[in-house]
């Protein structure tokens, strides 16, 4: 997918503008707070109707202003031309068209352009809580396959309801026999979405190796592994043998769940692990290191995403240079530049300067204009 | 909250505002517009209320709407009474009605399963069913239930009793809906239709 021109009125700082991009690498340069990162979100917005930063959509809405308007045009792998447009307003709400047309249902435009969105915020991925790493999951597995999507808020909707009966089971008010019809559910729930986690973490160890090398010219062998309570995880398990180890556990466990009046087995208490030569990345790895495997595995998302939309998907990269010396740098743009568009914010215009780019990749940005 | 300061009228509205789906600010207009209006037209609302209440009770047998002991579909001759249709409402036996193709009796439950809304099975009219399937002469029992998770509890809930019934358990097929255009259904729509498909 190729970003041709986007128009943007009333978005956060930028009152008006019309900008046309590279086809490979656009990097967006300017001081903080001038609206660098905006462009991106605005990108984002249209793949995904909603902001990486805010829950609310007024917060971008410039003060003053009425309504906010997004309108990209795009090139599709198939050559065709696409028109995307976010409108949105206090009173009106949020509206989205697709080629001119209104659609009404958001869901159904969400993986129509696909997007890899890399943020400093993305280190919590390696860093952070499994709850991160479940996230990234489901973000993707929903993108590309809308049964994922819909297995997954059933098993939520499921956990709240049996975490419900596990309480009034605890109170004395109900027997444990009232468990079972939502049991019934959460295996079979359960079972699809780990079904299609593990058939993902194979996915991931095929590409994740060769991508981090490429980045970091380092032979250091990475890996990936699905934690889980179920016993020979992995990608030949079939979807019977997870419903049969996940019926015997949770019947094992169901004591501890009225105690803890909480459902302790799942997918929603699985993660990931992130192994660079057996050692788990986050206790090991540098901060480097943590960023490289970021970019790896961002990279993975993207061939992912190509193999199931044929398409490849655009890069927005923010502000993620501060620790990657020229040579990383230069190494990451030539393998972006082989797989698709990408857009880059960065403060640092230096760490650009000697890879030979031309006056077309790069926009400056200052207090919400473009400047030449 | 705002006030008339007249209290008949204040009365009026907060009764409106009870009504599902209407808000203050409805109920107001409501409430205007039935003061407004000539005193036959308030009449015959107000009486229209209490008969619905007074005239109309549920069935003794299925739970539906009914103005005698039994409603017409209990009643009706010509039903075929060894199906009976499971729903959540009485709103869902119109639908299904609406329909024309199905002609056995009927069974509502009164809602769905859910621990969360406080809704136990015993809240809802199950116990009433499995005597049904014991004292009449059904031969099939067909869920209509929502496609929700609660729908679907209620569902396992209900097959586990009559497992040993003898009677047949069926439920709504779900997928492609007829009419429509496969370019315009939603792909978790089709992806469910396709993983239930059958031969032809």
């Amino acid at each position: 997918m190729l970003v041709k021109t986007l128009k943007l009125q009333n978005f956060r700082n930028i009152a008006k503008a019309v900008i046309e991009f590279d086809e490979k690498i656009n990097i967006i340069t300017g001081k903080n707070g001038q609206g660098k990162t905006s462009v991106l979100e605005s990108l984002y917005y249209l793949a995904l109707t909603k902001s990486f930063r805010e829950k609310a959509d007024k917060v971008v809405l410039q003060h003053n202003k009425e309504f906010f308007n997004i309108e990209g045009t795009f090139l599709s792998d198939r050559k065709e031309e696409l028109t995307l447009r976010l409108y949105f307003s206090d009173i009106e709400g949020k509206h989205l068209f697709f080629n001119k047309k209104k659609v009404n249902r958001f869901s159904e435009m969400i993986g129509r352009l696909p997007v890899i969105l890399l943020s400093l915020e993305d280190l919590s991925l390696t860093y952070g809580v499994p709850q991160y790493r479940r996230r990234f999951l489901d973000i993707l597995l929903s993108q590309v396959n809308p049964l994922y999507l819909q297995a997954l808020q059933y098993y939520k909707r499921n956990i709240m309801q049996r975490n419900q009966i596990l309480s009034l089971i605890s109170e004395g008010t109900e027997k444990i026999d009232a468990l079972f019809p939502w049991d019934v559910q959460l295996i079979q729930y359960g079972s699809e979405i780990i079904f299609n986690r593990l058939q993902f973490v194979r996915f991931m160890n095929d590409h994740l190796q060769d991508n981090y090398r490429q980045i970091s010219e380092e032979d250091e062998k990475i890996e990936v592994r699905y934690k889980t309570f179920l016993k020979n995880a992995d990608d030949q398990i079939t979807i019977d043998s997870i419903q049969e180890q996940y019926e015997s556990k949770l019947s094992a466990t169901y004591r501890d769940d009225i105690k803890r009046q909480n459902t302790l087995i799942g997918p929603h208490r699985d993660d990931l692990l992130f192994f660079k030569d057996g050692f788990l990345l986050k206790s090991y790895g540098s901060q480097g290191e943590n960023k490289t495997f970021l970019i790896a595995l961002k990279f993975v998302e993207s061939a992912y995403l190509k193999k199931k939309n044929n398409e490849i998907p655009i890069f927005l990269l923010d502000d993620i240079f501060g620790e990657l010396d020229t040579e990383r740098i230069r190494h990451l743009l030539s393998y972006l530049i082989r797989e698709g568009q990408t857009f880059v914010t960065t403060t640092l215009k230096e760490k650009f300067n000697t890879l030979h780019l031309k006056e077309e990749n790069f926009i400056k940005i200052k207090n919400g204009r473009m400047v030449h | 909250m705002q006030h008339t300061g007249i209290a008949t009228l204040d009365q009026l509205i907060n009764l409106l505002t009870r009504l599902p789906g209407i808000g203050r600010k409805t109920a107001q207009r409501l409430a205007m517009f039935v003061l407004k209006s000539d005193p036959d037209y308030a009449q015959q609302l107000a009486q229209a209320v209490l008969n619905v209440k007074s005239e109309i009770h549920f069935c003794k047998r299925c739970f539906n709407i009914a103005e005698d002991d039994l409603c017409s579909i209990c009643a009706d001759p010509k039903r075929d009474v060894s199906k009976i249709c499971v729903v959540e409402d009485i709103v869902d036996i119109m639908a299904i009605e609406e329909a024309h193709v199905y002609h056995g009796l009927y069974h509502v439950l009164g809602g769905a399963i859910s621990p969360l809304a406080g809704t136990m099975p015993e809240d809802l009219h199950i116990r009433e069913l499995i005597e049904r399937v014991k004292s009449e002469a059904v031969k099939e029992i067909l869920m209509a239930l929502n496609p929700s998770t609660e729908g679907e509890a209620t569902m396992i809930y209900i097959s586990r009793l009559l497992k040993d019934s003898g009677v047949t358990l069926t439920r709504l097929a779900s997928g492609v809906p007829f009419g429509s255009h496969l370019e315009y259904l939603d792909s978790a729509t089709i992806g469910r239709a396709i993983d239930s498909r059958r031969e032809l």
